[in-house]
């Protein structure tokens, strides 16, 4: 828009295309905007939740954790992922991943050379520990929404606040110039008209 | 620590009682490594009552004694035992850790009997480092129980080291590890 326009009926007949395509392409930046600000607040709403149920377990947790401390238990291997399943899903043109299940790797405890809190610690650290998956899902998602939100948003405003007023504002000045050099060419027609007449007379 | 008979060690070691207070801490900890000396610093209180127990008793009794853990003490070679003190605990503990086993897999299954199965074992239902502690001081109890009528012998030696374990299980249980274990472990790869 920035290059200098050409003042004939070519370009003013292109910029009123363009200007059509403008005001086409406006409600559906203007839809996506929206579809995509309803889908991040769902996120965030989500993530919320889950950041307080974390910190909900994480308080309760609190009362009893310093058995997780006894050395000779290995933790760690009762809580190994196996594997993240996700779908895959489009919302207004982003590619997400939503969390559908978590599997953890099947072990074996023995009840009679490991402690009683155990049971207990592996409850809650699984449970703990799918949440804390699904609130990076969660947030990998927020993060993909937002960044799509924002352009579409960038491309509404664009949209909205430079391209159709500049398009508007380059069809009024050809039109201005059109017309001007419609009317001077009138002028010059009735003029010479008036000439002839005048030197006819004078015949 | 000084070299003699098992008296002499036996009087030598700090006096244990169930209490997880610093002070008692501070007290077995201290005594325990200093007896051990500088070569044996950073050592586990555990290998060091072994090390010392080592120097006043036969090769086989000392290797029984070494052998002693409470994650196994169930196990049929501590039940038959020839020490009667120890086959006892070892038997105790084999029912205590069959009451424990039956309460977890009712625990595991849901079932509505599982306060029953409570009832079985003298403890409250609380938070599993309050049930923790309660099975610990039941053991203690035993270890205690077992102690009784036995001076300075491979006896009150084995009940010695038995609470020396049930109280450094418990000394293990930390808030400030426990924590970064939870935060550890539950942390998304």
């Amino acid at each position: 828009m920035a290059d200098k326009i050409l003042m004939n009926k070519n370009s003013l007949a292109a910029l009123k295309v363009e200007l059509k395509e403008y005001k086409s392409a406006l409600p559906v930046f203007e839809m996506k905007e929206q579809k995509l600000k309803e889908v991040v607040q769902a996120v965030e709403n989500s993530i919320e939740r889950l950041s307080e149920a974390i910190q909900q377990t994480t308080k309760e947790t609190q009362e009893w954790v310093a058995v997780m401390a006894e050395k000779k238990i290995e933790l760690n291997k009762y809580i190994s992922v196996d594997d993240v399943i996700t779908r895959v899903r489009e919302v207004a043109g982003v590619t997400i991943h939503e969390f559908v299940d978590i599997k953890f790797e099947e072990q074996k405890v023995d009840v009679y050379r490991t402690p009683l809190w155990l049971d207990a610690a592996i409850e809650v650290a699984t449970d703990q520990k799918t949440r804390e998956l699904m609130l990076q899902i969660e947030q990998r998602k927020l993060e993909a929404l937002q960044e799509e939100l924002a352009e579409a948003r960038r491309m509404k405003n664009a949209l909205k606040e430079v391209f159709i007023p500049e398009a508007k504002e380059n069809i009024r000045k050809i039109e201005i110039y059109l017309g001007d050099v419609e009317r001077l060419a009138i002028g010059c027609a009735k003029l010479v008209k008036k000439k002839k007449q005048e030197k006819l007379q004078e015949v | 620590m000084i070299q003699g008979n098992l008296e002499y060690l036996m009087s030598s070691l700090p006096h244990l009682t169930f209490n997880d207070s610093d002070e008692v801490r501070k007290r077995v900890n201290s005594i325990l490594s200093k007896y051990a000396g500088a070569a044996r610093e950073g050592y586990d209180l555990i290998d060091i009552l072994d090390f010392e127990a080592e120097k006043f008793l036969s090769a086989s009794s000392s290797a029984i004694y070494q052998s002693i853990a409470l994650e196994d003490i169930h196990e049929t070679n501590f039940r038959n035992s020839s020490n009667a003190v120890l086959a006892e605990f070892a038997n105790w503990m084999h029912w205590l850790k069959n009451e424990i086993a039956e309460l977890r897999n009712a625990r595991r299954q849901k079932l509505k009997q599982t306060d029953q199965r409570k009832r079985a074992l003298p403890i409250e239902q609380g938070t599993p480092l309050q049930e923790e502690v309660q099975l610990l001081r039941l053991q203690w109890n035993k270890a205690d129980e077992l102690a009784v009528g036995h001076n300075s012998d491979f006896s009150e030696l084995v009940t010695y080291k038995l609470k020396l374990m049930i109280l450094l299980r418990w000394w293990s249980f930390d808030k400030k590890r426990g924590i970064e274990t939870f935060q550890e472990i539950t942390k998304p790869n």
